[in-house]
């Protein structure tokens, strides 16, 4: 019988403002009404106990009356002499906006005063900004991150700069290949440990931009800020891109990757999903581009659900033009839930954590997973994966205990289905719900990234492996 | 600085007590504000306008009155209560004549309650107490009978404190007229006037107390009853109509410092004082305090810059507090936590306190 694989590449989701913290040595101020204060509101209390942070909380009268500019004034003053840090990021919302704050003309001033950098992120909700922008947004924390790097000359040394907010794991295919071709030295941000460690990035000869969307608008906005060119290697799929991604990361390092073993896999990986798929259609959920590779390579592509905005234009013309047969349609975000479940799939669970799986799977308790109900996990937060893989520290997600991610309330699925939140069950991407921290992406591109796809066509796991 | 919080997370806000007090009733809030407001203990009986920075120049009546009309759909209310948010609360929208509107439109019961998001919790409560007090309470009938309790809540205690508060006043005087701040219905808030006494078992329940003693005549004792001799004292000043004698401080320096919501420091300072032999006892609060409850010393906390400075000037042999704060006390202070559950992050949660409870934690850290 004729069935319908799914392969679905999960956005990924960019950082609150707590990601600010990845740059070392830096404060994070957050500004606000008290109220204000319950967004994310263990991981600013962990990133205060840390001393990464300060709440400025302010009253109305403060707003009403403009004096909430000189205590914001005071308070970095009182910060910088407090805490010497190697910058100061600002964070504030709604009613900053509402009376339209000049930040530069604040920024200016503190800066000349203090000698420390200041830039200030102001999306809020009032003004409908998305908070989880990624880094195609130049006022997204993912790209605020590279915004205290100050224009330096090429080091000596080969370095390159890896543009992700993730981990790229030692034996990586991206690690493995630059190191194998000799690349000297690769930069993470974080794996850097202080304010100077993070001012290297600035000497870098390449940036390789690691970020699933966005990667082209980053970019071009380092390479004009600190000179230092880039190739997108985030968000490329298939072969013959990914040949061109790293031919061209070799001709600016002046180096030679070997990719042989990569493509040969692939290649593989592959013929794999065309037999696997040979009385099926394919649906593409998350990315016209993974559409097009996979279409063009001879897979059975039908439809493809995913966010159509002017970024993606090009390919939408694309499949209009060469792909009529194919339905591509405007992916539906569920309330509260990021990805795209499926249509009846995934309302909102309890409270927090809103589940994208099956109805019926919605976990139980504060915030709920979307794995299948006798996976539950337990605890504070339910995930949705098998009870044996239950992860540890408060929230529980259900996925294997080797991706049981970090830090307070994890996710139990794939490391890059984690889980949002306190206590958030895995699910595939699209599933499961969202809440405070999650576990530390690693870094998905590359080959390894596109078999990965494929293998949820020829084994029915979903999402992306590294 | 003052409003800068370095080392202590701040504390939750006076819409979640206005979000706890409907929560945990048949009614439901309605909040203008951009985005929704979560508990963290429970399924929330709130829904908020969702208004964006166009709202501005157009006011924000439409969406409220929206969010009404889907909530109440959803939700099947007995009565609204309606607050702003900080951005709202610059706008100005009119939401006492929003509540009328609801009224005319439903047959509900509704007010606009003063909460904006910029003071501390127990406002949030106080207030929403006080609009309901103010807004659903029938005349009284008969001759006053029962007790009403008012202002404790979860949110400041837990939900097992809580529970045992009530099971203390069951104990000593029957069912329950009406919890304020607990889980209650409307049809049982309705009767609170036909109490014979109201005890006010937190500074959160003040406001409205002292409403319904001012429209029926309802006499209140304040106090919560921790404690094995306070508790006894308490109960005993119920019985009696009259405010329970509070034990004075000794001459000289303060030998501990307590903070936490006033009138759970005082219920522990008394107990400090008159079961342990401590012979004064300081009390401060970040909160709502009440004068009647204070000794000569007690401070009114604004800033953890005055806290620091006066857990560093006071030479305290022990402090019994949050450990969020510890990091401000001077070396070597000894220092008992003492969890506020009410802050955005709290450091754990209370132990159980009712009557002689506390008298078994205080011999558990002492």
């Amino acid at each position: 019988m004729n069935t319908t694989k799914t392969i679905t590449r999960q956005k990924q989701r960019g950082m609150a403002f707590s990601g600010f913290a990845l740059v070392p040595e830096t404060q994070i101020l957050f500004i606000g009404a008290m109220a204000c204060t319950r967004h994310r509101a263990q991981e600013l209390s962990d990133l205060q106990k840390q001393g990464r942070l300060a709440f400025l909380c302010l009253d109305e009268v403060d707003f009403i009356t403009g004096r909430y500019l000189s205590k914001i004034e005071e308070a970095i003053t009182e910060l910088v002499e407090v805490r010497h840090p190697g910058g100061i990021y600002l964070t504030a919302g709604c009613q900053a906006a509402l009376l339209s704050t000049d930040w530069q003309l604040l920024i200016d001033k503190m800066e000349a005063q203090t000698g420390v950098p200041i830039r200030a992120h102001t999306g809020c909700h009032l003004c409908g900004v998305q908070h989880d922008a990624g880094a195609e947004d130049e006022d997204s924390v993912d790209s605020m991150v590279y915004d205290m790097l100050q224009k330096a000359e090429p080091s000596q040394e080969v370095s390159v700069n890896v543009l992700t907010t993730g981990e790229l794991a030692a034996d990586s295919e991206l690690r493995q290949l630059l190191t194998g071709a000799g690349v000297e030295r690769i930069n993470l941000l974080r794996e850097c440990k202080t304010f100077a460690q993070y001012q290297e990035m600035a000497k870098a000869h390449l940036n390789i931009i690691c970020v699933e969307d966005g990667g082209e608008a980053l970019g071009q906005r380092l390479q004009a800020r600190l000179g230092i060119p880039y190739v997108v290697l985030g968000g490329v799929y298939g072969a013959e891109a990914l040949e061109r991604a790293y031919q061209a990361i070799g001709q600016a390092l002046g180096v030679t990757l070997d990719t042989a073993a990569c493509r040969a896999q692939l290649e593989e990986q592959l013929a794999q999903a065309k037999r696997a798929c040979a009385n099926d259609t394919v649906t593409v959920e998350g990315s016209l581009a993974v559409a097009k590779w996979l279409y063009e390579a001879g897979l059975p592509v039908t439809r493809v659900t995913a966010e159509l905005s002017g970024e993606n234009q090009d390919l939408q013309t694309w499949f209009a033009a060469n792909a009529p047969a194919v339905k591509v349609e405007k992916a539906v975000r569920r309330q509260g839930g990021y990805g795209v479940g499926k249509p009846g799939y995934g309302e909102q669970g309890r409270d927090r954590g809103a589940s994208g799986g099956r109805p019926e799977w919605a976990g139980r308790g504060h915030g709920e997973g979307g794995g299948k109900p006798e996976w539950a996990g337990h605890g504070h937060g339910e995930g949705g994966g098998k009870p044996e893989w239950a992860g540890r520290n408060r929230g529980e997600g259900g996925g294997r205990p080797e991706w049981a991610g970090r830090g307070h309330g994890e996710g139990g699925g794939r490391p890059e289905w984690a889980g949002r939140g306190h206590g958030e069950g895995g699910g595939r991407p699209g599933y499961g719900g969202h809440g405070g921290q999650r576990g530390t992406p690693t870094v998905q591109c590359g080959y390894t990234a596109s078999a990965g796809l494929l293998r949820q066509l020829t084994n029915g796991n979903g999402g992306l492996y590294r | 600085m003052k409003n800068l919080w370095l080392s202590m997370p701040p504390f939750l806000a006076d819409t979640f007590g206005l979000e706890e007090v409907v929560s945990n009733t048949d009614g439901m809030g309605i909040i203008d504000d951009s985005t929704e407001y979560r508990s963290k203990s429970h399924a929330v009986r709130m829904v908020a306008s969702h208004i964006r920075s166009e709202d501005v120049v157009g006011g924000t009546r439409e969406k409220v009155l929206g969010a009404f009309r889907t909530g109440s759909n959803q939700l099947g209310p007995k009565f609204v209560l309606l607050c702003a948010a900080p951005c709202a609360s610059m706008i100005g929208t009119d939401l006492g004549e929003i509540a009328e509107q609801i009224t005319r439109e439903s047959g509900l019961p509704a007010a606009a309650v003063e909460v904006t998001g910029h003071k501390t919790w127990e406002n949030g409560v106080a207030r929403s107490l006080e609009a309901l007090a103010k807004t659903v309470v029938a005349q009284p009938e008969g001759d006053p009978d029962g007790v009403n309790l008012m202002g404790g809540s979860a949110l400041n205690w837990g939900s097992g404190n809580l529970e045992a508060v009530e099971r203390w006043a069951q104990e000593r005087w029957g069912p329950i007229l009406s919890r304020w701040g607990g889980r209650e219905t409307l049809s049982n808030l309705k009767q609170a006037a036909n109490a014979r006494c109201n005890l006010v078992t937190s500074v959160a329940g003040l406001r409205a107390a002292k409403a319904l003693q001012s429209a029926y005549g309802t006499p209140y004792v304040a106090g919560a009853p921790f404690g094995a001799a306070w508790s006894q004292r308490l109960a005993q000043a119920v019985q009696d109509g009259t405010a329970p004698e509070l034990p004075r401080n000794g001459a000289g320096a303060p030998e501990v410092l307590i903070v936490a919501e006033q009138y759970m420091a005082s219920a522990i300072r008394a107990t400090l004082q008159l079961e342990y032999g401590m012979e004064h006892v300081q009390v401060a609060s970040f909160f709502t305090m009440d004068k009647s409850q204070q000794l000569s010393g007690d401070v009114k906390l604004k800033s953890e810059e005055q806290l620091k400075a006066l857990l560093e000037a006071g030479g305290y042999k022990l402090i019994l507090a949050d450990e969020n704060a510890s990091a401000l006390a001077p070396d070597g202070a000894r220092w008992v936590n003492l969890p506020c559950e009410a802050s955005i992050a709290p450091s754990g949660s209370l132990p159980p306190l009712v009557g002689s409870q506390l008298n078994q934690w205080l011999d558990s850290v002492l």
